[in-house]
């Protein structure tokens, strides 16, 4: 984990009291609502539908026992006793009181954490691949380039005030954990011939309402040149990005206007200007920052009574098979804990929950877990032969549900239950969906399958990457289904394409039942997944399991 | 022809904590709807919105919202956005609906 | 407080962190410019500009930020000037971006007294990027600094 230094720790303190006089400022007239509320989305303080709601930022998905422990203290403290982890490696709490948001920062900020630039038009937490120094597949840890490019954003002079909100993710492995391909700027890190470590850059992608696959820039930026390429991409957008139209705003819509080729010749000649700049070669900060990514001590350990525990219990060997990854060391595994539980909504956990994982993550975990973009916990360093006790400490907890992948393991987002943007919602959506699919014991028929809801166009449930996605709209005065098939979120992401007219609350399960029920049927093995099916068959059998003929003849 | 005018009250989120209020005959916030001053026309309810340019150290974005209206009162908010926010999330029992029941009113 | 210093009748010039008058007319020209526009002369030396004005008209409007970096690493050592409806905790930023003063109207001088301009300039020190971008920050044996 990465430790502050003197400096880190002075920085974010400042920040809190800065913050605490901009509250003050607000009420006392000296700030505007206009110019407050500009203020505290900087730190991470929305207005929603019922509340504030406070949004922690988690960098790059990673933290140690003592900050979840602190979650879950200031979730008794100062909330109702829970918080929602986001597709976007965040935190939020949804019941915060204006007057205690700079003590909960305060606390916060006693172990090392803060909520700058978790919202605003400014550059957001960067976010990362959660199997980041765990994986087999992993060329680079990417947290230690996260992390530089963490502290480059936070009070950047230049890019506090962009056109729209600014994100960055980054993976470390060839199998894309993080969506890079959806964001403002993704970065895949990448060996060229001469065996140099690297980064693919990739800009402009993103959901929302003009869904967009992001272009390659650069296929390989040697690493010394991080910063001053990533300052040369924000400086083109933040002048040359529009600002008369919030939903055209982001650089993906400047990309779309101008041409990757344009910007790519703007970039690369503001690369020039900006190498002078930036002194320090970003290969010997990301060397410097390395050095305070405290590495766990791996042990040496035999495991025969996990096997044992496997051959002995079905539910553990489930869980085996579904919430375990390979580790980069044999005897290790990756653990992904589900907040997934049938029924409940996806991303919450209790902070007794949260108390249990810190406890399991010190003793089991080398102190370490990550949250991932699908809204589940990791508990990346486990040994082979202590996972049959850490899943009893699991289960004790209720956080032992074996559905990672599968059709409960839902992406949703707040929606009309907390946001005020939203348009519906998207929370009793993905709860009555997983309960009718665990009460038909289908779910592991089913197999692997990505389903996602966002509660508006904005997407921050990421339904364009839902091989089944659900956006939920307004139609008429209620609240309306809107059903895409076919998108993906790995490396070959894709957008999923709309099936054809929305359904009402009350159409919507059965017509997800259509649709599963027609991949059950059409598929040629339990081998073939539902997206396999989609791209064998095509998508109009299974729009015709959506929309049924007695029902077009009747429109008709 | 112009569409019919729909009753409307004023509501906005109170600065301090958060929640939905709703501007009362006596210029003041309420948290409860059924308190709420109606506005009968286009005129008294621009007026009553622009009134709470004075009110910015207490609330937050205020808006008109549709009611239903009897005797003078409002009764019910039509848009499902505006019914949520008198009660809370469907998920939890926490927001209005944990306060309204403590109360004894539906 | 007087306001026959400033420069428009209704505005107020802030630098270091006080209401000030104007600079003396000095010889050269002013440059004035708008939000966002691309001004960036091949050679400073050469020409006679002794102050640019960029103008914003809303403070989220954050392209003058940018714009006044670029104007400084083309090598302008002239007054830059931010002008427009700023609030004191931009003011570091404006500083950090290169500018030396910034003006604002009476009213909105009036509505964030010069302390909270005096105290927002204390906070233009710390900061991350020039310890990363710059190699010596004051002593400092950070281990950012290359091995
Ligand atoms: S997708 Fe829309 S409703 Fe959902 S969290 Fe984002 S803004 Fe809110």
């Amino acid at each position: 984990m990465y430790a502050y230094n003197e400096f880190d720790q002075k920085f974010v303190r400042q920040r809190v009291s800065q913050f605490r006089e901009q509250i003050e400022k607000r009420l006392n007239g000296s700030l505007s609502e206009e110019e407050f509320r500009t203020l505290r989305l900087m730190n991470g303080l929305y207005l929603q539908l019922h509340a504030y709601m406070l949004r922690i930022a988690i960098p790059y998905g990673s933290l140690n026992s003592d900050q979840m422990r602190k979650f879950a203290y200031i979730a008794d403290r100062w909330d109702k006793g829970y918080g929602h982890f986001t597709t976007r490696q965040n935190i939020q709490f949804n019941w915060p009181k204006l007057e205690n948001v700079a003590d909960i920062l305060d606390a916060l900020a006693d172990v090392n954490m803060h909520a700058i630039q978790t919202s605003g038009n400014c550059v957001r937490n960067v976010t990362a691949d959660h199997f980041s120094g765990a994986s087999i597949d992993e060329i680079e840890d990417p947290r230690p380039s996260a992390e530089l490019l963490r502290q480059w954003s936070t009070d950047h002079p230049q890019f506090q005030y962009l056109p729209r909100k600014f994100k960055i993710a980054i993976t470390g492995s060839p199998n894309d954990r993080a969506v890079v391909k959806a964001h403002d700027i993704g970065l895949r890190i990448l060996r060229n011939q001469q065996g140099e470590v690297g980064y693919q850059v990739i800009i402009g992608g993103g959901l929302g309402r003009s869904p967009f696959v992001g272009h390659t820039i650069r296929e390989f930026l040697p690493k010394a040149d991080l910063l001053p390429y990533i300052e040369a991409i924000l400086q083109v957008y933040n002048l040359g990005g529009r600002r008369d139209n919030k939903y055209k705003a982001r650089i993906k819509i400047l990309v779309h206007e101008t041409g990757i080729e344009e910007i790519t010749r703007r970039v690369e000649e503001n690369f020039k200007l900006q190498k002078s700049e930036f002194q320090k070669p970003s290969d010997k900060l990301i060397a410097a920052i390395e050095k305070r990514f405290l590495a766990p001590d791996f042990e040496q350990s035999t495991y025969e009574n996990f096997e044992a525990e496997r051959s002995e219990s079905p539910q553990f060997d489930i869980f085996v098979k579904r919430n375990i990854a390979d580790h980069r060391r044999e005897n290790y595994a990756i653990v992904t804990v589900s907040l997934k539980n049938i029924g409940q909504t996806p991303g919450d956990a209790t902070s007794e929950q949260m108390r249990v994982l810190a406890d399991i993550a010190q003793r089991f975990s080398h102190d370490e877990l990550r949250i991932s973009h699908e809204q589940n916990i990791i508990l990346p360093h486990v040994q082979k032969r202590h996972l049959p006790e850490v899943y009893k400490l699991l289960q004790a907890a209720d956080l032992a549900s074996a559905n990672i992948g599968l059709i409960s393991d839902i992406i949703a987002c707040p929606g009309m239950d907390y946001c005020a943007l939203a348009t519906a919602r998207s929370i009793p959506v993905a709860k009555d969906i997983s309960r009718r699919f665990d009460e038909l014991k289908l779910e592991h028929e089913i197999g692997d399958i990505k389903l996602k809801i966002s509660g508006c166009i904005n997407a921050c449930g990421h339904h364009h990457l839902g091989h089944i996605g659900i956006l939920g709209l307004e139609k008429g005065g209620i609240e309306n289904y809107q059903i895409t098939l076919g998108g993906a979120a790995d490396l070959t992401m894709a957008i999923g394409k709309r099936a054809g007219r929305g359904f009402s609350a009350e159409e919507l399960l059965p017509a997800i039942e259509r649709l599963i029920g027609a991949y059950l049927d059409l598929r040629t093995s339990r081998e073939e997944v539902f997206l396999s099916s989609l791209k064998r068959l095509g998508h109009s059998p299974f729009i015709e399991a959506l929309y049924p003929k007695k029902e077009s003849q009747n429109v008709a | 022809m112009a569409r019919a005018f729909v009753t409307k009250i004023v509501t906005a989120n109170d600065l301090l904590v958060g929640d939905a209020v709703y501007l009362t005959s006596s210029n003041l916030w309420s948290r409860d709807f059924h308190e709420a001053k109606i506005c009968l026309n286009e005129d008294e309810a621009t007026r009553l919105l622009d009134s709470t340019n004075f009110h910015q150290h207490h609330i937050v974005g205020a808006y008109l919202a549709d009611v239903a209206a009897r005797d003078g009162r409002p009764v019910e908010l039509l848009h499902f956005r505006e019914k949520f926010r008198t009660k809370g999330p469907s998920n939890y029992f926490h927001g209005k609906q944990e306060f309204n029941n403590q109360q004894g009113v539906a | 407080m007087s306001l026959e210093f400033t420069q428009d009748q209704n505005s107020i010039i802030v630098r270091d962190g006080k209401f000030c008058p104007p600079h003396e007319q000095k010889p050269g020209k002013t440059i004035e410019l708008k939000s966002g526009e691309n001004f960036t002369p091949a050679d400073f030396s050469d020409t006679d500009i002794a102050v640019i004005v960029i103008n914003v008209l809303a403070f989220n409007d954050g392209r003058a930020f940018s714009q006044a970096k670029k104007i400084r690493t083309s090598g302008f050592k002239g007054i830059l000037r931010l002008k427009g409806p700023v609030i004191a905790d931009q003011y570091p930023l404006a500083i950090r971006c290169g500018f030396d003063e910034l003006e604002i109207s009476a009213s909105e001088a009036k509505r964030q007294p010069q302390f909270q301009w005096s105290d927002a300039l204390k906070r233009t020190r710390d900061n991350y990027l020039t310890r990363l971008t710059e190699m010596e920050v004051n002593g400092d044996q950070s281990e950012l600094s290359p091995a």
